[in-house]
């Protein structure tokens, strides 16, 4: 698996990214939220590494927690799209009456660009890390949905599953055994653009001011804070940018070595 | 027989003129690497000492099993194959060693002095282009001719391969022709820079058989015509005997037999050409015999079997009467509209205990349709399907699967019918723990079932890519039989094998047919194999059943026309019996056909014919 260079270099990015949040208490130097003006805007330095705000926080420890949010919120928007989609998926693809009506709003969806689907919502739910978690959810699950049911479309036609319902054996254990193992693969793969996508929309909807509330550090809004000084101070976005698109990118060729390695059809048994 | 073929006939009678050489191997070794990266496990033969011959006018029919090397021969004679595999030995086309050419000038001898066909010709073709362009590409690249003379060169060949309306078929795609049609464009491709080799990889073995009679007969005549060398490669005894003068027969990558048809045919000297021919059902055998008759070639089983003339006992175990099936598929010419295509038209059956219908017909007849709805996989228009006493199509969903505990199913293709996920005992198990049955005593009998299609026990804990395809479709057989069934529905279930496993496959299912008083619905296409073990047959042609009747009554008195084109067309494996040239001719498009509302003509015997 390590032997893959895009499953080793982007898996060790996000495994340290990781950490880095996971023990942000200890890597801390000045705690994240307390203000000081007399700091306003520092350059980085040996006692502010990553240079001061506009209210003069620490950015070296604002980066630090505000990797925790993105990363929970990528984390948690994989997790609850993926279980979501996968379920709606199986449903539209096997039960055949549904798929016509599942299928068409999740159209409807996806003719929504997710940004303003995840804006308006969480404009009607509230500012708070989960309301923008189901925010983004909603946005990105229509694409799970038809990755599943096209899956499940192909493979509710083969043999062995045609073998199954003609010996009896009931439709929900025809999903179980038969056709849900089968688009595990995928859906790994799917997850990981979903966790990358979901982060790049936290930080779309924090810049505009609709997501995380100010008072939790994320990359996002630590940039959004940033943009009317970032002409003056261009480290202030500098930081927290450089984090975000280098975990996206660790994530996204993690996704693609995962993909290749996955594959079936490659030709490993030749 | 043209006076071209007989003048360079068996090598034994003509003394070999070297000026007519077309094609001459020597010592042909094709190795290929195998595992790759810091993996690599070595090298892999594929082919070993092939040496062989082509004279002009000349057909080598190169026969054996699948794995025998018989297409990597052709590839390696054509350099097609992937860089990892090396070619060894020589391959002289007219004097000229192909294996010294540089890849440039082998492109050149490619299509040009060596034509090729093979098995698919949907992949074979580009499904974006005309079919008239790919013909004029191939003689542009090969600066046969250019502009209008290759357009007109192009209308030419497609007119020679029997095309009808060839003009207006040059701006036809791939997709609107029929799969002979297909076939018989890339002949007329490969025919475009008269080439002195021709070199068919299984041409015929995607059609029907009356289609495939067509196209033998088309390369026959070009033969004739031109004096083309052509080496024939096909896993088919049947086809092999049709067309060639010399045979090679292959096994494991090496030659087991090489020698005039006729030796080859009737004094074969190696063991395997003869098992290899016992294996192979012909027409004609069954006469005169009174029930289905196991291979006696393999020894292992069905030597000691004979099953026994049909006792007919109880009323039938499958009884389907006026079934129809249809279904919406859209119009060619319009996407919003559709049309009904009738798969089945009012076709009825019975079937009893311990016996074999088999349905036959060509593709597109409906007989899949047909095993389809049997099943309950395919809902039916009208028509009511009966199994063990019960109606199937009038129940509730609970109580249907309670009745098709009684009719089980095999299918076509034995890799595609196992979940590759799954140990083979959890595969066996599946339909015992649906029905109830407590896991041990579901292992238990997995255990029975393995032996009883004559496999181990230990294979229980595998996984199906551990398996071969002969192993795999017992393995099919023995899950299906896992329910005690009355009636097996065998779709097209040895057509994916080869010959001799065909054989085994067979004969274990006459086997458990005699043990079990098992009453077998057999679909297939092959005449042969339907004569060798059905009591019955009936004739499907476009989703009718035409004629029904005892297996001796239909082979031997065929009464419906279409019946005695089908039987016609099967070749035998016997070159002294071939075809006359043009005795079969390919019915091009569809031929206007509404259902005859035609009446029954009973022939006595419960042979039963639809009168035209």
């Amino acid at each position: 698996m390590l032997r893959n260079p895009s499953i080793a270099i982007g898996g060790g990015i996000v495994v340290l990214m990781v950490l880095l949040a996971l023990f942000a208490p200890y890597l801390q130097t000045i705690d994240p939220l307390s203000m000081n003006p007399l700091n306003r805007m520092k350059d980085p330095s040996s006692a502010f590494w990553f240079g001061t705000d506009a209210y003069g926080r620490d950015l070296y420890s604002r980066v630090l927690y505000g990797g925790r949010t993105s990363l929970t919120v990528g984390f948690a928007v994989a997790v609850l799209s993926t279980g979501v989609g996968l379920l709606i998926g199986l449903i539209a693809g096997y039960y055949r009456s549904l798929d016509g009506v599942v299928m068409r709003i999740m159209d409807g969806l996806m003719a929504i660009p997710a940004v303003l689907l995840a804006i308006a919502l969480s404009a009607l739910l509230g500012g708070s890390v989960l309301n923008v978690v189901i925010a983004i959810a909603v946005a990105e699950s229509p694409r799970v949905v038809r990755l599943i049911r096209g899956i499940v479309l192909s493979l509710r036609e083969r043999q062995y599953v045609e073998a199954a319902l003609i010996s009896g054996v009931s439709r929900s254990r025809i999903i179980v055994r038969h056709i849900l193992p089968s688009t595990f693969a995928p859906l790994a793969v799917q997850a990981t653009y979903v966790f990358a996508s979901a982060m790049v929309l936290e930080a779309i909807l924090s810049f505009i001011g609709a997501g995380i509330p100010p008072t939790t550090p994320s990359w996002g809004n630590i940039i959004a804070e940033g943009r009317q000084l970032w002409q003056i101070k261009f480290f202030i976005i500098l930081y927290p940018a450089l984090f975000l698109s280098l975990t996206v990118f660790a994530i996204n060729i993690f996704g693609d070595g995962l993909r290749d390695r996955l594959d079936q059809r490659g030709d490993r048994h030749l | 027989m043209t006076t071209l073929r007989t003048a360079h006939g068996p090598a034994e009678t003509t003394p070999a003129d070297p000026a007519d050489e077309v094609l001459s191997i020597d010592g042909l070794t094709t190795s290929i690497r195998t595992g790759q990266g810091d993996r690599r496990q070595g090298e892999q033969r594929l082919i070993e000492d092939i040496g062989f011959s082509v004279r002009r006018g000349q057909t080598l029919g190169i026969v054996g099993e699948s794995g025998s090397g018989k297409s990597v021969t052709a590839l390696s004679i054509m350099r097609l194959l992937p860089r990892s595999a090396t070619v060894a030995g020589r391959v002289m086309l007219k004097g000229r060693n192909l294996t010294t050419l540089s890849d440039r000038q082998m492109a050149d001898v490619r299509g040009d002095r060596i034509g090729m066909i093979f098995q698919e010709p949907m992949t074979s073709l580009n499904p974006v282009l005309p079919v008239g362009l790919q013909i004029e590409e191939s003689l542009r690249r090969h600066k046969v001719a250019s502009g209008q003379a290759a357009r007109r060169r192009a209308v030419e060949l497609l007119d020679r391969v029997r095309i009808p309306n060839a003009a207006r078929r040059t701006a036809e795609y791939p997709h609107q022709l029929s799969g002979g049609m297909r076939q018989r464009v890339m002949i007329a491709m490969a025919l475009a820079c008269n080439p002195e080799l021709l070199i068919a990889d299984e041409p015929t073995t995607a059609l029907d058989v009356t289609t495939q009679a067509g196209i033998i007969d088309l390369l026959k005549q070009i033969q004739a015509d031109d004096g083309t060398a052509i080496m024939f490669i096909t896993h088919d005894m049947g086809v092999v005997a049709e067309v060639s003068d010399d045979v090679l027969v292959m096994r494991s990558g090496r030659i087991v037999e090489h020698g005039p048809s006729q030796q080859i045919f009737h004094r074969p000297a190696e063991t395997y050409t003869r098992q290899l021919l016992n294996s192979v059902p012909r027409i004609g055998d069954m006469r005169g015999k009174p029930g289905p008759a196991p291979f006696a070639s393999i020894g292992d089983d069905g030597a000691a079997l004979a099953p026994s003339p049909l006792e007919v006992a109880k009323g039938p175990v499958l009884r389907v009467t006026d079934l129809s099936v249809s279904f919406r598929v859209r119009n060619e010419t319009s996407r919003f509209r559709r049309t009904t295509l009738r798969a089945v038209r009012g076709v009825g059956f019975d079937l009893r205990a311990g016996e074999t219908l088999a349905i036959v017909g060509e593709s597109g007849c409906g007989k899949s349709t047909l095993a389809r709805s049997i099943m309950g996989l395919q809902a039916v228009d009208s028509g009511a399907i009966e199994v063990a006493g019960r109606v199937a199509t009038s129940m509730t969903a609970a109580e249907a699967r309670l009745a098709r505990k009684a009719i089980q199913m095999v299918f076509q293709d034995p890799f595609a019918s196992l979940n590759p996920r799954l140990r083979i005992v959890d595969s066996l198990t599946e339909p015992l723990t649906a029905h109830g049955v407590s896991s041990g005593g579901a292992r238990a009998t997995a255990v029975r079932l393995i032996e009883e299609v004559g496999l181990s026990a230990e294979m229980l804990d595998r996984l199906p890519h551990q398996f071969s395809g002969g192993q795999r479709q017992r393995i099919c057989i023995a899950r299906a039989l896992a329910l005690e069934p009355e009636v097996i529905v065998a779709d097209e279930a040895v057509s994916a094998l080869d010959v001799s496993v065909q054989a085994q496959v067979l004969n274990l299912l006459m086997q458990l047919q005699a043990r079990r008083g098992l009453a077998l619905l057999f679909i297939s296409h092959d005449m042969a194999v339907v004569e060798r073990l059905s009591h019955r047959v009936a004739v499907m042609y476009r989703g009718q059943i035409v004629e029904i009747g005892p297996r001796a009554a239909v082979f031997e008195r065929p009464a419906h026309a279409y019946t005695r084109r089908l039987l016609s067309a099967v070749p035998l494996p016997d070159p002294s019996r071939r075809h006359k040239l043009s005795g079969i001719e390919e019915l091009f498009g569809t031929p206007s056909a509404e259902p005859s509302t035609a009446a029954w003509t009973d022939l006595g015997d419960g042979h039963r014919v639809l009168a035209a």
